[in-house]
């Protein structure tokens, strides 16, 4: 049998780690780059001051995913007509702190399950993630602040939109959370910020 | 020195770049600081097939008893508030559903607070899809959907599901969030009203949205 030299085995191991590195690359493209991200324009009630958005809020705490995005529930409804209805995301998050929980609804549990709205919907052949008024789902592994009411139908969820969650490090706070709370949500941020010591 | 076949390159090879592949959904990453993620500019442009003149349809779930609520009269006046503003506009009910009218829905949210969503749709290589991604296109027709439960669970009078009602209409008229369409950005001055603002309203159209709508259909 033909022998391999120290230079041809590194060779072949340096080729076998970059077509890896680039699969995984590819891979983690093409989980971002097939589903087009659409945002869905309508009306919300809107809560401007910190205190206002306390008030309303049933829970309040420190929260942190447990699952990536792609990998948690996604749910749709629809009329008769199959057109959609409603849809969300149900977030499994480790309960850090809370500060609220009028209902006891998340009592000593150490994890909660929270609804956001933005979704994976498939239309037709088209899977979709349509995202209410720009807001964008929380990341798994990451720190937020957030400001959770009951839906009436048992769930809990993010309230005021983009600024009913506030990433704790300010410096991960994605552009497009900044560009969709305008002035009111810069104030309502910093002022939270403060009063929960983020 | 140890030997390696070819062969067993190939298949360490191989092996690696299968198990990139079939790395599992949920360990993908988070796409929320997605570069790619498509957002509207700040006005929507394009115009809607019969400009502003829409036939509009009532989804059985208008009607529906299980609400307690007389939603057909909400939609019969936010129609109603849109007319008599620009010649080129009226909102036009029908009893059909051929030739795609706007649709109007009410529903139930799972997200609290959340009042009512307008989707437009928009024809792409001859079939009717979701156009959300791209505003600025020749809309063929809406759906509009208002939630009950979110009106139920916080006490909202008629006045105010009323004003749901009217805004998202005006969203079916292209008309967007003050300051941010794309097409035309007018800024709202301090304290001015407009049913185009986001939140809970006890109003109808203002003088705001008036204008608003007859400079983008005409007077």
């Amino acid at each position: 049998m033909r022998r391999i030299t120290w230079f041809q085995r590194g060779s072949a191991l340096l080729c076998c780690g970059a077509l890896g590195f680039l699969g995984l690359h590819a891979h983690d493209r093409t989980a971002q780059t097939t589903i087009p991200v659409l945002q869905v324009h309508g009306d919300s009630i809107v809560y401007a001051t910190l205190s206002e958005l306390e008030e309303a809020a049933d829970i309040i705490a420190f929260v942190r995913p447990v699952t990536p995005f792609l990998g948690r529930e996604h749910v749709n409804s629809f009329y008769s007509d199959g057109a959609i209805q409603d849809f969300y995301t149900k977030s499994r998050v480790d309960m850090l702190k809370t500060f609220k929980d009028v209902n006891g609804a998340v009592g000593a549990a150490r994890t909660f399950e929270m609804i956001e709205p933005v979704g994976l919907v498939e239309q037709g052949s088209r899977r979709l993630k349509l995202q209410i008024e720009g807001y964008s789902e929380t990341e798994s592994g990451k720190t937020y602040l957030v400001f959770l009411k009951s839906n009436g139908l048992g769930g809990y969820s993010v309230i005021n939109m983009n600024n009913g969650k506030i990433i704790s490090d300010k410096t991960q706070e994605i552009a497009q959370d900044v560009e969709e709370i305008g002035i009111d949500g810069l104030k309502l941020r910093a002022e939270a910020r403060g009063r929960y010591r983020l | 020195m140890q030997r390696i076949s070819g062969f067993s390159l190939l298949l360490s090879g191989a092996v690696l770049l299968g198990s990139c592949a079939q790395q599992p959904l949920s360990q993908t990453p988070d796409t929320a600081s997605d570069p790619t993620v498509i957002r509207p500019l700040d006005t929507w442009c394009g115009g809607k097939t019969g400009n502003g003149t829409s036939a509009t349809y009532y989804d059985a779930s208008v009607s529906s008893s299980q609400w307690g609520f007389d939603y057909t009269s909400t939609f019969d006046q936010a129609r109603a508030q849109w007319s008599g503003i620009s010649s080129r506009v009226a909102l036009n009910k029908t009893s059909s559903t051929a030739n795609n009218p706007d649709k109007y829905y009410v529903g139930n949210t799972s997200s609290a607070g959340l009042l009512g969503l307008t989707t437009p749709y928009i024809y792409r290589n001859g079939v009717l899809v979701d156009g959300s991604q791209n505003l600025d296109d020749v809309w063929e027709k809406t759906n509009v959907s208002i939630y009950d439960n979110t009106f139920q669970q916080n006490g909202f009078t008629a006045t105010e599901r009323l004003g749901t009602a009217t805004h998202e209409l005006g969203h079916s008229l292209k008309l967007a969030h003050p300051g941010q369409g794309s097409c035309r950005v007018t800024a709202i001055p301090d304290g001015t009203t407009a049913v185009m603002v986001q939140g809970r309203k006890a109003y109808g159209v203002q003088q705001y949205d008036k204008r608003e709508l007859k400079a983008f259909w005409g007077l």
